[in-house]
């Protein structure tokens, strides 16, 4: 027998676990082996091409944002505050209108690489690598930081220190991501997404029938654990005026804004409009899930430890439930209203290192991206084939998973808890680079020299206020939040509004860019964003999608060109040179064969025929039998 | 193609001090109102403040013309924009008003 958090674990349930959980990264590093067949050339490695189905982004996007450390942060949470936990899950719709109308349709048309490119086409090349600093940091922290909690749960569940598991769990990461690509991370996270709500509902269905059922559940639930909200601004380290600030503004910026991951997943969209529907999928549907699959168990453990308490220390059918670290809270409640059951333990288990694994995958793959667009090409190799730059972005992939890797031992010598270690750090990250992709995005006249200035003045502003918090008492004051020591969210408001008002001064105080420089890169250019994506006039009207058409190959055409009958143009209503999206007509493949091409009206083609030539064909992976779909894209 | 010019260069000065006086004064109205420790204050913080942000998001896109209602797509998302924000708001608001008027067994 072995006593790891609280948990009485004989070596057989041991064995079970750990068999369950090999088992599972097996299936993972298969599975992502598969799909790394897809990956052509270096922008199918990073983007796939710009061609997948908004469900299949919006369902990888629902396992890249649930983390390993989730479960464990959410269901503390839950369990010291109740229902509030899902509050940084449910906060986000405030800033959509500027996301999906500003952001998305400006870097999806101008086809930036990453956010650093952004800020080069934008601003200039400095602001680029200080962008480019921040960026990282933020994403290897992220890293890091996922390595390490799951590190933390095996070492007090199996007992193996993390020094041994982490580095076996880096390795089997490191090697589907280098070798799949985007490809192969969408479609694992795709299938980890389903194991994740799969075993959080277990976890859940368990808990309430160990609680006698749902009535049961609300009834034992105290009143200020089933609130949404929590007070205003009590607990210095979670209240809802900074909640509002740090998580509802800065944190959701960073995660819609600039997280690189994301950031991708829209990328990898056929569409701006798929963009939009995978967006609003996700603020809407997803991630409310999420915040009950991650913190139900909390809430639950609350109504436990209540009824418990009132029925005389034990309740029927259960080993009674000692919580002694609530970090632990996840692991000891589902582990006992799972009646120590090791198999499906075993497998809500699994779903923890799922979580890990699909979070980190994303953040490899993308920090990845920036290594090959913003420091390899531009500074080392500009000119190089795609299959150099493959293999170069195979060895930055494995290179950002070694310094996840040592990161680890890092946050190991770190003092406090989990939850404020997380937050203290991405609250001193944020604030800057988020301040100035907004103001870069929605404001012209903010210029290259304002950028680089504030960017800089405002994150080390940030980091000062760790030795000197007083400094935040008066714009604390001023939104009514909490005023203490203490600020962790307050800190982002306040390097947001620094960062935004040394801008403001310095863009008043210097010349404006040349107009032409953040032409199609800022809100109000969109107009010339779109004309210069497609290479034409947009064309908006409204037409139909056409189904299952043949394939035709005609060595004629020019690669990237496909010709279609006068009925089927007029069915989508399209013209010559307008972009089309064309797929597999099995709509369970999200995308997987298919490809953008230009339209033209072949007058002797029969109805229900499409023309290509070979090359097209194999640019989108049709096969040659396979009917397909076409619709225009703009 | 160009880009949208502003034709009132006061409306982006007027709608900051606007917003900066509205997050001054709405959380100080509402705890007046309610108190602190009130859920429904936590609940107005957040969609008061929020609905400054939410605002300023809307008036954005509409001036700038990244949005134009005219366009079907766009007016497609305009309308969800909206029904998102308000699912939201009688999502909580229904979650609070349970939340205080379900009896609790084990005491608050």
């Amino acid at each position: 027998m072995m006593d790891s958090m609280g948990l009485n674990l004989t070596s057989t349930a041991l064995w079970t676990i750990g068999i369950m959980i090999a088992l599972y990264c097996v299936i993972i590093a298969s599975f992502g082996g598969y799909f790394a067949r897809f990956s052509k050339d270096i922008n199918d490695f990073f983007y796939s091409g710009q061609r997948f189905a908004w469900w299949l982004g919006a369902a990888s996007m629902v396992a890249t944002g649930i983390g390993s450390y989730s479960y464990l942060k959410y269901s503390q949470q839950g369990f010291e505050t109740g229902m509030s936990s899902a509050m940084t899950y449910t906060n986000e719709w405030f800033i959509v209108p500027l996301f999906l109308f500003g952001w998305l349709p400006i870097i999806y048309f101008s086809k930036v690489r990453s956010i650093p490119e952004y800020f080069e086409r934008r601003f200039n090349r400095t602001a680029r690598y200080i962008s480019l600093t921040i960026i990282l940091s933020y994403m290897l922290f992220y890293i890091g930081y996922n390595l390490f909690t799951i590190g933390v749960a095996i070492e007090g569940l199996l007992g193996i220190p993390m020094i041994y598991t982490v580095p076996i769990v880096t390795l089997i990461l490191g090697g589907y991501v280098t070798f799949g690509g985007q490809t192969a991370v969408i479609f694992t996270d795709l299938f980890q997404g389903v194991m994740l709500y799969l075993a959080g509902g277990i976890a859940i269905v368990a808990g309430i029938i160990a609680l006698g059922g749902l009535g049961e559940f609300w009834d034992w639930l105290p009143v200020s654990h089933r609130l949404p909200f929590v007070h205003l601004i009590n607990d210095a380290k979670f209240n809802t005026s900074g909640l509002f600030w740090g998580e509802a503004l800065a944190g959701s910026i960073a995660f819609m804004y600039m997280n690189q991951g994301f950031i991708m997943r829209y990328l990898a969209l056929k569409s701006v409009d798929d963009g939009r529907k995978a967006g609003v999928f996700n603020v809407l549907v997803s991630l409310p899930l999420s915040a009950i699959v991650v913190g139900a168990v909390g809430w639950i453990a609350k109504a436990l430890v209540t009824k418990q308490a009132a029925s005389g220390g034990m309740l029927e059918g259960l080993d009674p439930i000692h919580i002694v670290n609530h970090f632990h809270t996840f692991i000891v409640v589902t582990w006992q209203t799972l009646q120590q059951n090791s198999i499906i333990f075993g497998f809500v288990i699994a779903a923890l290192t799922a979580a890990l694994m699909s979070t980190v995958d994303t953040l490899i793959n993308a920090c990845a991206a920036i290594g090959i667009y913003d420091l390899y090409k531009p500074l080392f190799k500009p000119e190089a084939s795609d299959r150099h730059y493959l293999i170069a972005a195979r060895w930055v992939s494995a290179g950002t998973a070694l310094i996840g890797l040592l990161l680890v031992f890092w946050f190991s010598q770190q003092e406090g808890t989990l939850m404020s270690i997380h937050y203290k750090g991405i609250m001193i990250i944020i604030p800057a680079i988020v301040t100035a992709i907004f103001m870069g995005a929605f404001w012209r006249r903010f210029n290259a020299i304002a950028a680089c200035v504030s960017m800089v003045v405002g994150s080390f502003l940030t980091v000062v206020t760790v030795w000197f918090p007083h400094i935040i008492d008066p714009l604390s004051d001023y939104v009514l939040g909490p005023k203490n020591d203490e600020y962790i969210y307050m800190r982002a408001l306040f390097g947001m509004v620094v960062t935004a008002v040394v801008g403001i001064i310095v863009t008043f105080i210097t010349r404006p860019d040349k107009p032409e420089k953040s032409r199609g890169l800022t809100i109000d250019s969109l107009d010339y964003a779109m004309e210069k994506y497609k290479g034409g006039k947009p064309n908006f009207a409204k037409g139909k999608k056409v189904r299952r058409l043949k394939l035709r190959l005609d060595e004629n055409l020019e690669r990237g060109v496909i010709g279609l009958p006068p009925a089927a143009m007029e069915q989508m209503k399209a013209g010559d040179g307008d972009i089309l999206y064309i797929e597999d007509s099995r709509w369970y493949l999200g995308g997987l064969r298919s490809d953008h091409n230009y339209a033209r009206t072949m007058a002797d083609l029969p109805d229900n025929e499409v023309a290509m030539s070979d090359a097209t064909r194999d640019d989108a992976s049709l096969l040659p039998d396979n009917p397909v779909s076409v619709q225009k894209i703009i | 193609m160009e880009t949208v010019e502003g034709t009132n260069k006061w409306l982006a000065p007027v709608i900051g001090v606007v917003a900066l006086a509205l997050i001054y004064l709405l959380p100080r109205l509402f705890v007046h109102w309610l108190g602190e420790a009130n859920p429904w204050t936590n609940f107005l913080y957040q969609y008061g403040l929020g609905s400054v942000v939410f605002g300023v998001g809307l008036i954005v896109i509409l001036r700038t013309k990244a949005c134009q209602l005219h366009r079907r797509r766009d007016r497609y998302w305009f309308i969800w924009l909206w029904i998102g924000f308000f699912l939201y708001i009688a999502t909580h608001a229904v979650w609070i008003y349970y939340a205080l008027t379900v009896p609790v067994k084990g005491g608050n």
